[in-house]
């Protein structure tokens, strides 16, 4: 299958204290030169701790956020170096959904005007008429009733509110959509509605997804390849099954490890990491991860690792790998 | 099989005798607000024993926290409004304490954590002059003292370099650090019940690891009893030993961690736990709860849960169920009650 979307070498840097008069004093590489690619009707997972630079690389893919250097190909096309005009037609088949429902809702305009807003933006529609029957559908795509169209964001519950924002998302008819922890906020129970609903829309719409998460469960169920981010960079990238059952960097191993299990009669021991993640301020030099993993030795404080293929579609940056 | 059997009967009866710590009948916290009373706790029935490690499990807005805070009279009245049948802290009734009596209590003997510790600590005071002042209220020590114990403390949550961090505000420590802190502040007047409201909500899975270890390791050194309110049912997994599930202001089942996840009775429960996706097999579809939790100014009618449960029949729209003892648990389903008529 051709790749819908192809990420080179992406770059995100934020330079702190720059402005009027003032020196710059530091850097925090939030997106390290990352390469992803995300085939048509597939769903990347891209995991990590808070502060790995997930959401900006989920925001720089967009175009959301200028990248600091790397290419973004949309179909074959560099859309990172496109006039705001230029990028429009791109905009329509790139969307994204947040984790804060309320906050990406406009408190002052209803349901039906918040749904309409894109379609009026990307003049898709001429007549009122039309508009109507279009926003109807789109809340019933999304399993809401019409005369939702009427009421305003904070009527809503936040399950709901999710599905007003994927309704949103789904107005231009996109083929991929980034979810920045789309679930995270919501209940367990409502939770799972959402999921079931992406993935029906998935196959209904033939959308990609960008799945960013930190919740490796709900990650697990909906991906078909994960990434792992860890301080700007991508340590391991493999599809689910081999990720989850044999995952070769250490990170990963500690991640998975560190989910609370279901079983409480079978007892486990968690690989607990000492300390927390380093400030993206000053990242360790070498490999990043050198500062807590369990098996560094004196090659990872300093040489970086390159992402090597282990296994088909399994890459894995890890010096480990040749000993 | 006969040992197993037989161990399981001693379990239960040293589980029996144990001392019970807090005793709660039928708590019922009221919020008066312009669109009517909101019954946030609705007749709570609660027991916790010493040493042991409660999870109290339910969706936002079930009155998990609300209940808490009651225990620990830290709803502001009015609007709020509490009141219960029994509320016996070891042998001593919370509800007839004097505010000054009951300020003595928090902090003594019961402490509480929330689910973010930046908002719970001072930013305008080092963490040092905050723990200083919690040792030096409670245990009425000297500074000298306080200062030497507050050292203490930090070691005891493995704060690295604790005597530099002392005098670090809360700013400069990360999520990880700032819930160790709050840690050490709740358990530095060795409390016999730790309240712990979310307290691994805010943090990464790993940092959760670390934090829910020293969890464990200061529950069994300072053999308090800890009420662990959660929505995660992987950490009530984890770490509890018995689970209370709340819905919609009530409790609706009580359990050993054991029999709720092999057994769960509650067709509620049984929806949660079928809702979650499995890390150990694939679900291509997961289980839904139809519907959204009840508005807790209009609640329905007979079970709270009837119009989202699979199993409804026609007492559950009309009258509410009680809680039924089933095989060492109890389950607020009328389900229940029609096996036990039988």
């Amino acid at each position: 299958m051709s790749n819908l979307l192809e990420v080179r070498d992406l770059k995100k840097y934020y330079y702190l204290g720059k402005g009027a008069g003032k020196e710059q004093s530091g850097v925090v590489r939030a997106v390290d030169g990352i390469n992803l690619t995300v085939k048509k009707c597939e769903t990347l997972g891209l995991v990590g701790e808070s502060g790995c630079g997930k959401s900006s690389a989920g925001r720089v893919i967009l175009c959301l956020l200028p990248a600091t250097a790397g290419e973004i190909l949309y179909e074959g096309q560099n859309i990172e170096q496109l006039s705001h005009h230029q990028l429009l037609p791109y905009r329509r088949k790139m969307q994204i959904i947040f984790q804060d429902q309320a906050g990406s809702l406009n408190p002052q305009l209803t349901i039906g005007n918040a749904l309409g807003e894109p379609l009026l933006v990307h003049r898709l529609i001429r007549e009122k008429k039309e508009l109507k029957a279009k926003v109807e559908h789109l809340l019933e795509l999304v399993g809401l009733c019409p005369d939702h169209m009427c009421r305003y964001p904070h009527e809503l519950s936040g399950g709901q509110r999710q599905r007003i924002a994927l309704a949103r998302a789904l107005a231009l008819n996109p083929q991929l959509i980034v979810c920045d922890e789309p679930v995270s906020a919501l209940d367990l129970s409502i939770q799972a509605q959402i999921i079931n609903l992406l993935k029906e829309l998935q196959q209904k719409c033939g959308l990609a997804y960008i799945f960013i998460a930190h919740d490796l469960r709900v990650v697990k169920h909906i991906s078909d390849r994960i990434a792992v981010m860890y301080l700007g960079k991508i340590v391991e990238l493999a599809d689910k099954e081999s990720l989850y059952s044999r995952a070769k960097h250490p990170y990963t191993q500690t991640l998975l490890s560190s989910i609370p299990r279901l079983a409480p009669s079978v007892p486990r021991q968690p690989i607990i990491f000492s300390g927390d993640l380093p400030s993206p301020l000053c990242s360790p030099a070498g490999c990043h991860f050198h500062t807590r993993c369990p098996h560094a030795f004196v090659r990872c404080t300093i040489e970086e690792p390159l992402l090597q293929t282990v296994d088909f579609g399994h890459t894995v940056a890890c010096h480990l790998l040749d000993r | 099989m006969y040992f197993f059997q037989r161990s399981v009967f001693l379990c239960k009866v040293v589980i029996m005798l144990a001392d019970i710590l807090l005793e709660i009948i039928k708590l019922k916290t009221k919020f008066k607000t312009h669109h009517g009373a909101v019954k946030a706790a609705d007749g709570i029935d609660l027991t916790v024993h010493k040493k042991e490690i409660l999870g109290i499990l339910g969706e936002s807005g079930c009155g998990k926290s609300v209940t808490a805070l009651s225990i620990m009279r830290l709803i502001p009245s009015p609007p709020g409004e509490i009141h219960a049948d029994k509320m016996e802290f070891n042998g001593v009734e919370l509800q007839s304490l004097t505010e000054k009596q009951m300020s003595k209590v928090r902090g003594n003997d019961i402490s509480m954590i929330f689910q973010e510790p930046l908002s719970a600590l001072n930013p305008a005071f080092t963490i040092g002059e905050q723990l200083i002042e919690v040792l030096m209220l409670h245990q009425k020590l000297d500074r000298n003292a306080a200062y030497h114990r507050a050292i203490e403390a930090l070691n005891l949550v493995q704060i690295p370099s604790a005597t530099k961090r002392l005098a670090d505000y809360p700013h400069q420590f990360s999520g990880g650090m700032r819930q160790r802190v709050m840690l050490a502040m709740a358990c530095a007047c060795a409390p016999s019940l730790l309240i712990a409201d979310e307290p691994t909500t805010a943090l990464d899975v790993t940092v959760q690891a670390q934090i829910l270890e020293l969890l464990r390791q200061l529950q069994s050194e300072m053999n308090m009893a800890i009420m662990l309110i959660t929505h995660d049912l992987g950490l009530v997994a984890e770490i509890a030993q018995r689970v209370v599930v709340m819905y919609a202001g009530v409790v609706v089942e009580n359990a050993t961690v054991l029999n709720l996840f092999v057994r769960p009775l509650h067709p509620y429960t049984q929806g949660l736990l079928a809702s979650l996706p499995l890390l150990e097999a694939e679900r291509e579809r997961l289980n839904v709860i139809p519907g959204g939790v009840p508005n807790m100014l209009n609640l329905p009618s007979g079970c709270r849960f009837h119009p989202r449960c699979p199993h409804c029949w026609q007492i559950c729209r009309q009258q509410e169920p009680p809680l039924f003892p089933q095989n060492g648990s109890e389950v607020r389903c009328w389900l229940f009650a029609r096996e036990t008529n039988k």
